[in-house]
């Protein structure tokens, strides 16, 4: 395949991912390179995703370089969580499920399954965005579970209990032994953001409550002044 | 044919929305060079007194719609003003904010696409191509949007009550007295008011109530800060339903929301205003048409004077 060819064949096993049915899975591990592809599906995802959120770049007022390196690390941070994941389900699979799959088809099926997520950037949509984050979290979890219980050859039910337990393993690691790879990832993104970081909602309102009272000082304007050409104080407006 | 123009469309709406956060943001990250240091005399946008200069015992704000362009007022806005100046001589009147900007500049100012707006502008004055028109109160509606939503809205608020702020300090505000203060929001107007109320409240720690005309608000924290809302709505008028439908905390369900605690407190008056419409012709403000012999404007500059002339005697 050359390059155009991989891109179109991209898109078209995102775009199948959103709906997957066994065919499609059938067709999709026949691909060559569909690791790469799962690796790129979540690097993807994970950059869209740092768009939609990126209003706390914002209100942490990080500079418009760093902001773009921040979306950067974000993804390669979400491409390492969705790694850690994707062991995590082998994991559960393995120990409690007597799962003999081998870990890169689970790699393939968890990563192509983020392709919803490649719709994440949709997240900065004023007022639509928060409910949108929820679908498409769920729209995720449905694909994961239908990926899974294919890859693993068992039933849903017990393809979304080995994704809970995964990320229940994967939540608990990051809080134990994955402590030093959760500060490398805190410390890389708050060397590209180029500020201390604050992520939590109480902090980012101390943001932007930090100096109110009369310090309540005005923006500046500091831009040329162009009289508008069409005046309106005599028109009545239509 | 058609399938192609809706997905133009939505695209167009989608990319819209897109941008819309990204004034108010970039304002806040510093991305436009605009910090938040003192502005220098001279280089602000018009921060204009409406019946000149006074020493207040009250300061009234006004936000208007989102057919609002530019500082400059629509002639049955300014006729709102001016009627509201005559009947509160000892009361200062701000009608100049754009409160669609969080920078305080008017869309036909210095923008990438000021000559587009300007042009947008001249059908709307002119009555023509209103389809084409109606993008300015899209893309002023988008900015509701941004401010009702909470991730933006602190962004906003603390914007535009810095906007809001200059304009009383400008006006001669006295923080040593610190006078009450008189929101009057018109339709989104009302939303842009309410993201800016907690940041004026610390800032001046003075008393504000918000006078609705027709608002479309959602249940924003604002409302805790605010000592009471007067909403005025007409019969003819459906546009505020809106905002109680699309807004999830207006509903009654929402036991805990600010607008239902707000209500429960009794701090929220509904006023009929009898069969007027939204906006255009036979509005809130528009002069050619009567109820009982008298034209809309003037029963809404009589109602919210006498609404203000309340507020002022529960102050002293």
């Amino acid at each position: 395949m050359n390059g155009w060819e991989q891109v179109i064949t991209f898109f078209r096993v995102a775009g199948e991912m959103l709906a997957p049915s066994t065919d499609d899975f059938i067709a999709i591990f026949g691909l060559e390179g569909s690791l790469e592809m799962a690796l790129t599906v979540a690097a993807l995802a994970g950059l869209s995703e740092a768009i939609g959120e990126s209003a706390v770049l914002f209100i942490n007022r990080v500079r418009f370089r760093r902001f773009l390196l921040s979306l950067f690390i974000s993804a390669i941070i979400f491409v390492f969580t969705y790694l850690f994941f994707a062991v995590s389900i082998n994991a559960i699979a393995r120990l409690a499920f007597d799962s003999g799959v081998p870990f890169r088809a689970i790699a393939i099926v968890v990563g192509l399954s983020y392709a919803p997520r490649l719709l994440g950037f949709l997240v900065f949509l004023p007022y639509l965005g928060v409910p949108l984050y929820v679908v498409l979290n769920l729209w995720t979890v449905l694909v994961m579970m239908e990926s899974v219980a294919w890859a693993l050859a068992m039933g849903p039910a017990q393809a979304l209990a080995c994704i809970l337990l995964g990320g229940l393993l994967l939540f608990t690691l990051q809080r134990s032994v994955g402590r030093p790879v959760t500060a490398a990832a805190r410390w890389a993104m708050r060397r590209a953001a180029g500020v201390p970081l604050v992520t939590d909602r109480k902090g980012l309102y101390a943001l932007l409550d930090g100096r109110p009272d009369t310090g309540l000082r005005p923006a500046i304007l500091r831009r040329r002044y162009r009289p508008p050409a069409a005046r309106i104080s005599r028109r009545r407006r239509v | 044919m058609i399938a192609l123009l809706v997905t133009v469309a939505v695209m167009a709406v989608v990319v819209s929305l897109f941008l819309a956060p990204l004034e108010a943001l970039g304002w806040w990250a510093g991305w436009f060079g605009e910090g938040l240091d003192e502005p220098e005399e001279g280089d602000a946008a018009d921060y204009t007194v409406v019946g000149g200069a006074k020493a207040p015992r009250l300061y009234i704000v006004y936000l208007d719609g989102i057919a609002k362009v530019d500082n400059d007022n629509y002639e049955d806005v300014q006729g709102l003003l001016d009627g509201l100046d005559a009947g509160l001589p000892e009361i200062t009147i701000l009608g100049d904010v754009m409160p669609y900007s969080v920078r305080n500049v008017g869309l036909t100012r210095d923008r990438p696409f000021s000559r587009f707006w300007r042009k947008m502008l001249e059908f709307k004055v002119e009555g023509r191509q209103s389809l084409l028109a109606f993008s300015i109160n899209m893309r002023n509606l988008l900015q509701v949007l941004v401010a009702a939503d909470s991730r933006y809205g602190p962004v906003y608020g603390r914007g535009e009550a810095q906007v809001i702020l200059t304009s009383l300090l400008r006006s001669g505000y006295d923080l040593a007295t610190r006078p009450p203060l008189v929101i009057v929001g018109y339709s989104g107007g009302v939303q842009i008011g309410l993201v800016a109320t907690p940041f004026l409240k610390r800032a001046l720690g003075t008393q504000i109530t918000m006078i609705s005309l027709a608002g479309v608000m959602s249940s924003d924290p604002g409302l805790a800060y605010l000592e009471h809302l007067y909403h005025l709505e007409g019969s003819s008028d459906s546009v505020p339903a809106y905002g109680r439908v699309m807004f999830p905390g207006r509903w009654r369900v929402w036991w805990g929301s600010h607008w239902n605690k707000l209500r429960r407190d009794g701090k929220v008056t509904t006023i009929a205003m009898g069969p007027m419409k939204h906006n255009g012709t036979g509005s809130y403000i528009d002069d050619e048409h009567f109820i009982d012999g008298n034209d809309h404007r003037s029963i809404t500059t009589a109602k919210i004077i006498e609404l203000v002339k309340v507020i002022e005697a529960r102050q002293t």
